[in-house]
């Protein structure tokens, strides 16, 4: 029962949120530029394309009248039509999604893969050398920008040794994209990784001078077990959430970083609606990424709610 | 044994050094930071330019130090910005328990999924690039950041009893906010405050290299980084300095943010 109403209530709350997003979306993109189309063309533009492009946007009905249309617009899926394109808003998305999808999915899988040991690593030996090193790369990890990382990366791996091309993407079926992921990857991975094994170190520790830990101990379970299959459980729900936070500087990280590589991915396409002031195509992207994480951070909210029976209870 | 404040102390000192350049080191660069020399292109490093040269023949020292200057008031905007924003929203949203408290809140969770660095590129679309923009679009993200904080503060001492107290003896709400809760959530506040500092100076400069914030002639760490990598291959201090100079002050306000926690929760290592 209790699981119930808590699902309902996260996912009215979703519901919400989401509605929310839409509408900041069209208070940045349409009420605070006053008349986009002229933002768009620019003061210099005759008064018959200003005239034009705002009956092309819709921008000559009232306010109101173009939130209600852009609101049913996105329930049904339709984000109009991109200037520069000449095609619907949502194709494009659709079309560059995998690839940030992809890079997102590998940049999570590497930061835990590496995360996690190294945290392990350092919780067990707290004060040794061993620790104090892994907490240092950590700090740094979080102190060097990621782009940054990636322009040396290149200039290391694909300018000095020439092992991994410089940038750009191979779409499916024509060659291995494989080699065109790695640098942009780790690149990407950076923060996320370092900000988890500092903050996984830290649950461990905490996670460790508990009682269940003692009486582990007490039973004389081998200390390897005690760390893996007691601490590490519990300190990885902490863990979680930071993930679900983490996806929305994912997501903006992964702007620069596609641009640094050239991969057409979500961002690169935000980035050219950006340089080219293609209004529909911005907002649309723009409410796409948002909405992306707020379903990101419903979907953990509800693995951290099944990890841990007592938040469903005690979630105010 | 005692356990010294590590994080405390070195983040301190390198955020006092950082600060104390930016403010009086131009009185020791021999260069302005905007003016080049075309017969000294992208020199190395030498007694007269010990950071060396960009491609217009710029000291490299100078504009890392201006660099420095726009990447502190950009971050202590945006975080000033935030903070005031999100004290207000998150007490209002923490005192106020009717429907209204819970509306706030939510719009600080939709205000949350947009990314900082996505929320600058819409509104220099908007408001044009620059500086100003860059401080708007972080302050707003870090709204919701500080409310948070700011609400959680609020629920957690008005149950106090000395609130309790205060309260039986005819104090008002906002004499209770001023003098118990505000005292009480403002140290959460401030270590927060050091952490957005460094993420600001982060997107900042990101933005930056994308073009979209701090624009010519002034110099800004990512600017300079973005110069830098058509030059990856003759110079690459070009591209070294300034990521250095980023990298260091970002270190020294995260590890501000972590030594405040420390210093505020000891148990916590």
């Amino acid at each position: 029962m209790h699981m119930r109403a808590y699902l309902l209530r996260k996912a009215v709350g979703m519901v919400v949120t989401v509605l929310l997003v839409s509408t900041i979306s069209f208070v940045f993109l349409q009420v605070i530029p006053g008349d986009p189309a002229q933002v768009i063309l620019g003061t210099e533009a005759s008064p018959e394309a200003l005239q034009d492009l705002r009956r092309q946007l819709g921008l000559d009905r009232p306010l109101g009248l173009r939130y209600w249309t852009w609101l049913r617009g996105l329930l049904r899926g339709d984000l109009g039509e991109s200037l520069r394109y000449q095609r619907p808003v949502v194709e494009l998305l659709w079309e560059r999604l995998p690839v940030t999808l992809v890079l997102a999915a590998a940049a999570v899988t590497l930061a835990l893969t590496v995360a996690l040991p190294m945290a392990l690593l350092a919780a067990r030996h707290a004060g040794t050398p061993v620790d104090l090193l892994i907490v240092l790369a950590s700090q740094l990890g979080l102190a060097l920008p990621p782009f940054w990382i990636g322009l040396l990366l290149i200039i290391l791996f694909s300018l000095q040794l020439r092992w991994l091309p410089p940038g750009g993407y191979v779409l499916p079926g024509g060659g291995n994209p494989l080699g065109y992921l790695v640098l942009p990857t780790v690149a990407l991975s950076l923060p996320l990784g370092a900000h988890l094994i500092w903050l996984l170190r830290q649950s461990i520790l905490e996670v460790i001078e508990r009682d269940f830990i003692r009486t582990a101990r007490a039973k004389g379970l081998p200390e390897n077990l005690v760390y893996y299959r007691h601490a590490l459980r519990n300190a990885l729900i902490p863990a979680m959430t930071v993930l679900g936070i983490h996806m929305g500087a994912l997501l903006g990280g992964s702007i620069i970083i596609e641009q640094i590589f050239s991969l057409p991915g979500l961002g690169r396409l935000v980035l050219f609606a950006v340089y080219n002031r293609d209004w529909p195509l911005l907002q649309g992207g723009v409410v796409f990424i948002a909405t992306a994480v707020v379903l990101i951070n419903f979907v953990t909210d509800l693995i951290y709610g099944s990890l841990d029976p007592r938040i469903s209870v005690t979630d105010t | 044994m005692r356990d010294r404040n590590y994080p405390l102390l070195i983040g301190g000192n390198i955020v006092l050094l950082i600060t104390l350049g930016a403010l009086f080191g131009g009185y020791l660069l021999s260069h302005h930071p905007a003016q080049g020399d075309l017969s000294a292109r992208l020199e190395g490093p030498s007694p007269a330019h010990p950071l060396g040269t960009d491609h217009f023949g710029r000291d490299i020292l100078s504009r890392t130090w201006q660099g420095s200057r726009i990447a502190l008031s950009v971050a202590g905007g945006s975080v000033v910005l935030g903070l005031l924003g999100g004290l207000a929203v998150g007490s209002i949203a923490g005192l106020w328990k009717g429907w209204g408290g819970e509306l706030l809140m939510r719009l600080m969770d939709a205000l949350l999924a947009f990314p900082g660095i996505l929320l600058a590129m819409a509104l220099a679309a908007v408001l044009g690039p620059g500086q100003s923009t860059v401080i708007l679009a972080l302050g707003l993200g870090n709204i919701p950041i500080f409310a948070r904080l700011a609400r959680a503060a609020v629920l957690v001492v008005e149950k106090e009893q000395f609130v309790l107290a205060a309260r039986v003896l005819g104090a008002g709400t906002l004499h209770i906010w001023w003098r118990h809760i505000l005292p009480n959530g403002l140290p959460s506040l401030l270590a927060q405050a050091s952490l957005s500092f460094a993420t600001a100076i982060i997107v900042e400069a990101g933005l930056s290299f994308l073009g979209l914030g701090t624009q010519p002639p002034l110099a800004s760490w990512g600017r300079m980084l973005s110069e830098a990598r058509d030059y990856m291959g003759v110079s690459p201090w070009m591209a070294l300095f300034p990521g250095l100079a980023l990298a260091i002050t970002v270190l020294g306000f995260n590890l501000l943010g972590e030594g405040i926690r420390r210093a505020l929760n000891p148990r916590r290592r």
